[in-house]
């Protein structure tokens, strides 16, 4: 009932995204016509141009039209590639997907990891440690920390290649670009969550019960201090996805965030709506998904 | 069994690598279309070089040869060009490339209702293509045009396979098929395309097995991956990484002239730019030479043309020296001094080599000299055109301008010729009866010293008028392992690869 409900939910945000992404690029400066026509063009085959795309109707005609489209599942034809545009989004996003997941993998494994030592190992120098590692990761530039990497593992030490894509080799330092920057998020806020967690009664009471500081550590403690984590995860995919198009444009990798920014740059209006559309669904979906997390971590989560 | 296959395809798989002969490009843009009829970027026209031929092409120096035609006639009239081609040219689905291809390939361009970016190029001059016989194509002209040959030099003049267009229809333009040294194989959108060699080529086999194309966006990274030797040519190496990467061993620097003349449009219609002694005034007050060699080095020449150096018709005529003194008198004359006159300049970031790095420079030049100046930097060329061709032009705008056929024509019409005044692309606003009349002249000059006698007459006209900041030519830097031989970087900035060899 409750996922049916905020899929329910989910409709008027994305007609809104859709309209709001619809009217925006039709408002910031530059002529699709024109861009595709080149410079050289006449101002006669520009309005040809322009006609044939349907751009010299008005917006609110051209929204219809497109949400007439979307009700059959056509996204439309890119300006650009010409092919449609369900096709281009469709064929790009596995690749960031794959990118997303192995970062945030990185992100948790790492983040949790040292934010659990160091809760445990609080005020000590590895706790102090970490705080420089955590802020380091989040305000390290993606785009500078990408070209460092490649610079090291890559140019100097020849372990890894320097861009591209196709093996789980090519993924590796695009992956470790993107995961740091969510491990130092996700390391603070484990630490944080983790002390105020181990200060409570029944953390005490399983100690006192003598279950040993393993169990009382990994199965009383963390499980409840991850609740706040999922939640930053999922409100995270945002900004993973613009620390993305960075990272899939040093490292060369074809993703759907190069594709997205790609499409704006050159004004492809229906290849624009479309990747945002596609975004927004996946964005809406994933918090769907930690929502489902929660009651699985926490089992006094319910939803009525 | 299935160790077996799998052994097999190990094996095979380092013999191909053993044999080494795949040649890997970078390229820095996506690639749209590799439909000869419909492409505005650079990177897929380069592309179609491998699988099409033209009729004629274009050489490294600017020179237009046969390229499917063995010869050409012109009539005396000037107004019909009768091709014959090479005999036992096939196309990669077999099919034979005869007459009858040619004309059904440009029929298709000529099509009233297409508009795209290339037909512009053909469809005000040629009225007809019909077949001779059936190694011979016949164009007709609706008047003499000289810069012809130039024109079908152009990209958009690669010949299409008939069964191809039938087959493929509106998704040719990612199943290309042409008669080149190389077919296309794969196209991974947004990574890689993959073309394979022609082995039933016509002019003979080509040299390399197979070339495969890859998509890097960052400038850096390319210059890492072929430091790492995985990639063996590397397209538009900036400045800074050329200087890190000369000298190291195993690599290569070209640098290439390109046709692309670099200025600033003055805007004309706007006192006090309109009194021609303060566009002088600007031209002596930056030092354009002191620019070009600390951001390119010497080699990179000064602009004494609105042409480039390797654009047929070409005239050097008058160079502006960085002569402050010189300037202020010319202002004085025209009755102002520096501090009076405010300039709005504005120019892209990002779209040509070090673009607002040289706005900078040239701002600071204006404004030591004591003009009041206003950059405005534009990273997102598309809003740039819409604002400084339509919307709400600037003082000085900065602007490439690359003349697709390579030839006068197409370096003055479209951005001095007053037909385009204060539209595109001619954003100044300049239009002086003698260089119109001129420019139209010379389409009809049969002789090219009749052309350049026009042409050079024109020129001389525009650089006393100084309707822009005459900069320079643009120069590109292209890197390549040094096993790599005979890239070729033409002046419109194409990567041709045909015979391109790998050791």
């Amino acid at each position: 009932m409750y996922f049916a409900r905020r899929l329910l939910e989910a409709i008027p945000v994305i007609i809104a995204v859709t309209f709001i992404v619809f009217v925006s690029v039709r408002l910031i400066p530059g002529d699709p016509a024109r861009v595709i026509a080149g410079l050289e063009a006449t101002d006669a085959t520009v309005e040809a141009i322009r006609a044939d795309l349907g751009l010299d109707r008005p917006v609110l005609l051209q929204y219809v039209v497109f949400l007439r489209g979307l009700a059959v599942g056509d996204l439309g034809t890119s300006y650009y590639y010409g092919t449609p545009v369900i096709e281009e989004v469709l064929r790009r996003f596995p690749a960031t997907m794959e990118l997303a997941l192995a970062g945030l993998a990185i992100s948790i494994v790492v983040g949790i990891g040292i934010g659990v030592l160091s809760a445990v190992k609080r005020g000590t120098w590895w706790d102090r440690g970490t705080l420089v590692f955590a802020i380091a990761g989040v305000s390290m530039p993606s785009f500078w920390l990408a070209l460092m990497l490649i610079i090291v593992f890559a140019v100097d030490l020849g372990w890894l290649p320097a861009g591209g894509y196709g093996t789980w080799r090519h993924l590796v330092l695009p992956a470790v670009t993107l995961g740091l920057f969510g491990a130092g998020t996700i390391a603070r806020l484990t630490r944080s969550s983790m002390l105020e967690v181990l200060r409570q009664d029944y953390v005490r009471t399983a100690a006192a019960k003598g279950l040993p500081f393993r169990s009382v550590l990994f199965k009383h403690a963390l499980r409840n201090a991850l609740v706040p984590v999922v939640t930053m995860l999922g409100l995270q995919l945002g900004a993973f996805l613009s620390r993305a198009v960075v990272t899939e444009t040093v490292f060369g990798w074809p993703g759907i965030a190069r594709l997205t920014v790609t499409a704006v740059l050159d004004r492809d209006f229906p290849l624009i709506q479309g990747s945002v559309l596609w975004l927004a669904l996946v964005f809406i979906a994933a918090n769907l998904f930690v929502d489902v997390v929660y009651a699985v971590i926490d089992p006094r989560i319910r939803y009525a | 069994m299935k160790t077996f296959i799998a052994l097999i395809a190990a094996l095979s798989l380092s013999v191909g690598l053993a044999q080494g002969g795949t040649l890997r490009i970078l390229l820095s843009s996506q690639l749209t279309t590799l439909e000869p009829q419909d492409t505005t970027d650079t990177d897929s026209a380069a592309v179609r070089f491998q699988i099409y031929n033209g009729l004629v092409r274009m050489t490294e120096d600017g020179n237009v040869v046969g390229d499917l035609a063995e010869s050409w006639e012109v009539s005396s009239d000037g107004t019909a060009y009768t091709f014959t081609l090479h005999d036992g040219v096939k196309f990669h689905d077999g099919t034979a490339l005869d007459a009858a291809a040619v004309v059904t390939s440009f029929e298709r361009l000529l099509e009233e209702d297409r508009n795209t970016s290339s037909t512009a190029y053909f469809q005000p001059i040629v009225t007809g293509v019909e077949v001779v016989s059936d190694l011979q194509v016949r164009f007709h002209l609706n008047e003499p045009f000289a810069p012809f040959l130039n024109t079908l030099a152009h990209a958009a003049g690669h010949i299409m396979s008939p069964a191809g267009i039938e087959q493929f229809g509106e998704t040719y333009g990612q199943n290309p098929v042409g008669s080149g040294p190389y077919r296309f194989v794969e196209w991974v959108r947004g990574e890689r395309l993959v073309l394979e060699r022609f082995d039933d080529y016509f002019a003979g086999t080509p040299p390399m097995e197979r070339i495969e194309y890859r998509i890097v966006p960052e400038a850096s990274t390319r210059v890492a991956l072929l430091e790492t030797g995985e990639a063996d040519v590397i397209l538009r190496v900036s400045p800074d990484e050329a200087n890190r990467l000369r000298g190291m061993s195993g690599v290569e620097l070209m640098n290439t002239p390109t046709a692309r003349a670099m200025f600033l449009a003055i805007n004309l219609t706007r006192a006090p730019f309109d009194d021609v002694r303060v566009r002088q005034a600007i031209n002596h007050a930056v030092n354009v030479r002191a620019i070009t060699d600390a951001l390119f080095g010497e080699d990179v020449p000064q602009l004494d043309s609105p042409l480039a150096p390797n654009v047929f018709g070409y005239v050097p005529t008058l160079r502006y020296d960085f002569d402050p003194d010189r300037a202020l008198e010319l202002l004085a004359d025209a009755g102002f001094e520096p501090g009076d006159i405010a300039i709005d300049l504005w120019s892209p970031n990002g779209r040509y080599v070090q673009d607002a790095t040289v706005a900078q420079a040239i701002a600071q030049d204006l404004d030591t000299f004591g003009f009041d100046v206003n950059l405005r930097l534009f990273g997102d060329f598309s809003e740039y055109i819409q604002v400084a061709f339509v919307e709400d032009r600037g003082d000085m705008m900065l602007l490439g301008w690359s003349p697709s056929t390579l030839e006068a024509e197409g370096g003055l019409y479209q951005v001095l010729h007053g037909d385009r005044a204060n539209q595109f692309a001619n954003n100044s606003g300049y239009d002086n009866p003698d260089v119109n009349r001129l420019i139209e002249e010379a389409r009809s000059e049969t002789t090219e010293e009749g052309r350049l006698a026009k042409y050079g007459e024109a020129q001389a006209i525009i650089m006393n008028d100084a309707p822009w900041l005459f900069l320079y030519p643009q120069p590109v830097i292209t890197a390549h392992a040094s096993n790599v031989s005979g890239v070729v970087i033409l002046p419109s900035e194409h990567l041709v690869v045909r015979d391109t060899v790998k050791d």
